[in-house]
């Protein structure tokens, strides 16, 4: 399966493309005629064109919430045309999501790392992590397990449904983020 | 810089895969000649999971009406992939660099084709602990 044939070409002195790692593969294509690794272009969109993208979502309230599709095992329907505003409430609910996770494993022991990835996570989308007042009931370890891979799924699901490309990148790697964390990655 | 069309990303992710599935069978090639039996079984898994993407993703361009981009017949490597470590390291950065490419394509994608493409980055945001990766809150973005 894996060719001696390719060791070959790639250790020799042939007139090869370049493929010397994916640090500059970020650059336009133009930029590096012949290299095929290179780029996608777009993938240096930044979160803040995310945030661009859901535009007066910082203005919602949580009344908006009530009619989102909250995901898989929601009561909402399935939303057939997402329309700009349907990628607020996406936004809004998850924040609410990351938040609410955010408070509950603030309060649970040995949790470091993943509020630390959702604080991250959080910020991507310009939310406020919650206030250090606010506590939670702590978590069991089957719990926080429970709880994360729901806010995996649900975070793949708002990737899918948005409408918004930029909005739909963070999202799907907030929920790869979620995904790599140590105890969720056989979830996967 | 403006997002490619869907056409675009997935032309350009298979362009990726063509790559990645060229320096993996390198990495492979090398690894076979050390020990590290976990590397080169690490290495054959993320081969043929690259293998399928790579055919999926001709299929999404053909049905989009176009000619899938050819690989090119090799790849320039680092110098220096000689031990483990190295190995393994440029394996992680493969997969980085594909982590990347998939975030792209969601952007770039609606309906069944981004749903591939978010389980695509999911799955390699995964894979990357077998070369060493460590989590990430925001794998495949810029950061």
């Amino acid at each position: 399966m894996l060719l001696s044939l390719l060791t070959i070409a790639g250790a020799g002195p042939l007139a090869i493309p370049p493929y010397d790692g994916w640090e500059r593969a970020r650059k336009p294509v133009a930029e590096r005629p012949g290299d095929r690794v290179a780029s996608v272009s777009g993938s240096g969109v930044s979160r803040r064109l995310v945030l661009r993208a859901g535009g007066a979502a910082g203005a919602l309230g949580a009344g908006l919430l009530g009619g989102c599709d909250l995901g898989p095992g929601s009561d909402s329907q399935p939303v057939a045309s997402p329309s700009p505003d349907a990628d607020q409430r996406i936004v809004e609910a998850a924040r609410a999501e990351l938040s609410t996770l955010l408070v509950r494993l603030s309060a649970t022991g040995g949790t470091a790392s993943l509020v630390a990835c959702h604080r991250a996570q959080l910020a991507a989308l310009q939310g406020r992590a919650p206030s250090p007042t606010r506590t939670g009931r702590p978590l069991r370890p089957a719990q926080v397990v429970t709880r994360e891979r729901r806010a995996a799924e649900r975070f793949t699901h708002w990737a899918i449904t948005c409408r918004n490309g930029d909005l739909a990148r963070v999202l799907a790697s907030v929920a790869a983020g979620i995904r790599m964390q140590s105890g969720l990655r056989e979830a996967s | 810089m403006s997002t490619p069309s869907p056409l675009e990303a997935l032309q350009r992710t298979l362009a990726a895969e063509h790559a990645s599935i060229f320096v993996l069978g390198a990495l492979g090639g090398r690894a076979s000649t050390l020990s590290s039996e976990p590397l080169r079984s690490s290495l054959t898994t993320a081969y043929d999971v690259h293998l399928q993407r790579r055919d999926r993703l001709r299929v999404l361009v053909r049905s989009a009406g176009a000619v899938p981009v050819a690989a090119e017949p090799a790849y320039r490597l680092p110098s220096r992939l000689t031990t483990a470590a190295q190995i393994k390291a440029e394996a992680l950065r493969v997969e980085r660099g594909c982590a990347t490419t998939y975030a792209a394509l969601v952007a770039a994608t609606a309906g069944a084709d981004r749903r591939w493409a978010v389980e695509a980055l999911v799955a390699t945001a995964v894979g990357e602990a077998a070369f060493g990766g460590r989590p990430e809150a925001l794998p495949g973005l810029d950061t």
